[in-house]
């Protein structure tokens, strides 16, 4: 189901005093099975974007076109939409409010007019995809950390079964391990075959787990490319002050010490092998 | 979005003359002009009144259209006010439509009670809309300081009010939030009958009063880590200065308050 912006525009408030451009002629294509990452400074208009690909928000100028189809203001055809492309808002644990876990996750799959027995498989199947270990289910959602409500609520979103989720600053707030195992489980989904689009801040993310970046300043696209192609620009991202993987900044920094790695490097693995083969390299040289 | 529809309370940044007028003219102004508009019953006098607001509107350099769209939440009051004393006030009957009757004295009622309404409500909002939150309790703090010594606590009231009026727009932004959250779980905000729609606003709802509460919490502490304890001893950073202007507006106010109780 590739979702396609063309050239969307959006302008909160027109027409008032608090009248602001959020998005200008922006364009971006998602592909099936694909994992885009969107970053760029605060304000930047990623929220806004995200929220046009599941008809929360509809574009002053431009269109949207999901599976071929234009999304307008049909209400069927947006509930359609808004089951088939799940979106996780950021700090979503705020939107929790049934009194057990189990309750919370179903409230989804309810609104589905789905069977009992179907609303309980699909229950399982999205506390086990976040892994949420299953005496939780029978309690409160408010009696949880923060991190166990996080993955709640992104069951609660899973358990919609759509073929696209959106993800807005998942990762923001949890601790180093929280975020490790999330990231994991975000990257089985998309293995899984689920499309996924991802807002963040973290750059570490983005290279662990996104294939496309499209970068964002002022409402319109700065950059777009491969992870590859735009982590390697360091000079447009420096000016839109964002950073590269850390990784990537280790292995600049050696270029600058005169040692022969290359810049293209994201994650730590491919990090050591950049930096054996580099040593190997020079030791080759030295013994000649 | 959800904040821009709420036009009551807002407040329209600007420098014009009315915008720096001490906020204590500006309350006691509208409360003189509330005053009057409730005295008079005659439509020269409603006349002057409105010729006040909109000189002060021009002055203030507000647009015609955000004191119109002021007016849209509480059209339903002012349409049932009307009708109701249209229909309602015995007298000489002009026409009916079965039991009901419309009489002459019913449509004067009627209409006086429309120029109230209107002159009302656009002024009182043209004093939120010229004056920052801040500088509107300050204003009332002061005015109610006298009222302590009968035991009204009016820092504390104007303290609450600051906050509540700060956190309108926050908690708006929030409700808007949760909302999509919860449309992009399927739910349904719009249909179904009164009593299904008000159960639909529990997942709206329940998580709005949490984080409302979560707010309080940590509002609260960070007050008290910067050691507030009420009004006692507590210094100002923005002292209220009465100047010429205040002097001038207030006499303008009061000319055109008589004029209009005249004529």
């Amino acid at each position: 189901m590739p979702i396609a912006l063309e050239n969307v525009s959006y302008t909160y408030a027109p027409g008032t005093p608090w009248e602001h451009v959020a998005l200008s002629e922006v364009t971006v294509r998602i592909e099936d099975g694909d994992f885009l990452g969107i970053v760029g400074p605060t304000g930047s208009g990623k929220s806004t974007l995200v929220q046009h690909m599941n008809g929360l928000l509809f574009p002053s100028d431009g269109r949207v076109v999901v599976d071929g189809d234009e999304v307008g203001s049909d209400r069927k055809a947006l509930r359609d939409l808004r089951r088939k492309v799940g979106m996780v808002f950021q700090y979503p644990e705020h939107q929790l409010f049934e009194e057990t876990v189990w309750a919370d996750i179903a409230f989804g799959p309810k609104n589905l007019d789905l069977d009992e027995e179907e609303i309980a498989r699909r229950v399982r199947w999205a506390s086990e995809s976040v892994g949420l270990p299953e005496d939780i289910l029978e309690r409160s959602p408010f009696e949880l950390s923060g991190g166990q409500m996080r993955r709640v609520a992104i069951a609660g979103v899973l358990a919609m079964q759509g073929s696209v989720l959106i993800l807005d600053e998942p990762t923001s707030g949890l601790d180093p391990r929280g975020r490790a195992s999330l990231v994991e489980q975000l990257r089985a989904l998309n293995q899984a075959g689920m499309t996924m689009v991802m807002v963040s801040h973290s750059m570490e993310d983005m290279a662990l787990l996104v294939n496309r970046i499209v970068v964002l300043s002022e409402g319109r696209v700065a950059l777009a490319g491969t992870k590859r192609e735009v982590f390697t620009q360091l000079e447009a991202l420096e000016t839109l002050s964002l950073d590269v993987p850390r990784v990537t900044q280790v292995m600049l920094r050696l270029r600058g010490e005169g040692v022969p790695v290359p810049l293209d490097v994201m994650t730590v693995n491919e990090g050591i092998d950049a930096l054996a083969a580099a040593l190997r390299g020079e030791k080759d040289h030295a013994s000649q | 979005m959800l904040r821009n529809s709420v036009t009551i309370g807002q407040y329209l940044p600007g420098n014009s003359l009315v915008h720096r007028l001490d906020p204590r003219t500006k309350i006691l102004g509208v409360l003189g002009y509330v005053v009057i508009l409730f005295l008079i019953r005659d439509f020269a006098g409603y006349g002057m009144m409105a010729v006040i607001t909109v000189l002060t509107a021009a002055v203030a350099r507000l647009p015609l259209k955000m004191l119109v769209r002021g007016l849209r939440p509480v059209l339903f009051i002012i349409v049932l006010t009307v009708t109701l004393n249209a229909v309602m006030t015995p007298g000489e009957l002009l026409w009916s439509v079965g039991p009901f009757g419309v009489t002459r004295e019913g449509l004067f009622q009627a209409a006086i009670m429309a120029c109230r309404l209107l002159l009302l409500i656009i002024t009182t909002s043209m004093l939120t809309l010229t004056t920052a939150p801040i500088d509107l309790t300050d204003g009332l703090e002061y005015l109610m300081g006298p009222f302590r010594r009968i035991g009204v606590p009016a820092h504390e009231l104007a303290m609450m009010m600051t906050i509540a009026l700060r956190f309108i727009p926050t908690l708006l932004d929030e409700a808007e939030r949760i909302m999509k959250a919860q449309m992009a779980r399927g739910a349904d905000f719009q249909s179904g009958g009164f009593i299904q729609r008000a159960k639909n606003m529990v997942p709206l709802l329940v998580p709005l009063f949490v984080s409302a509460f979560r707010r309080a919490d940590d509002l609260a502490l960070a007050m008290e880590a910067r050691c507030y304890r009420g009004g006692e001893g507590r210094s100002r950073f923005k002292i209220l200065k009465l100047g010429p202007s205040d002097l001038a507006a207030g006499l303008v106010m009061i000319t055109g308050f008589f004029a209009a109780l005249v004529v």
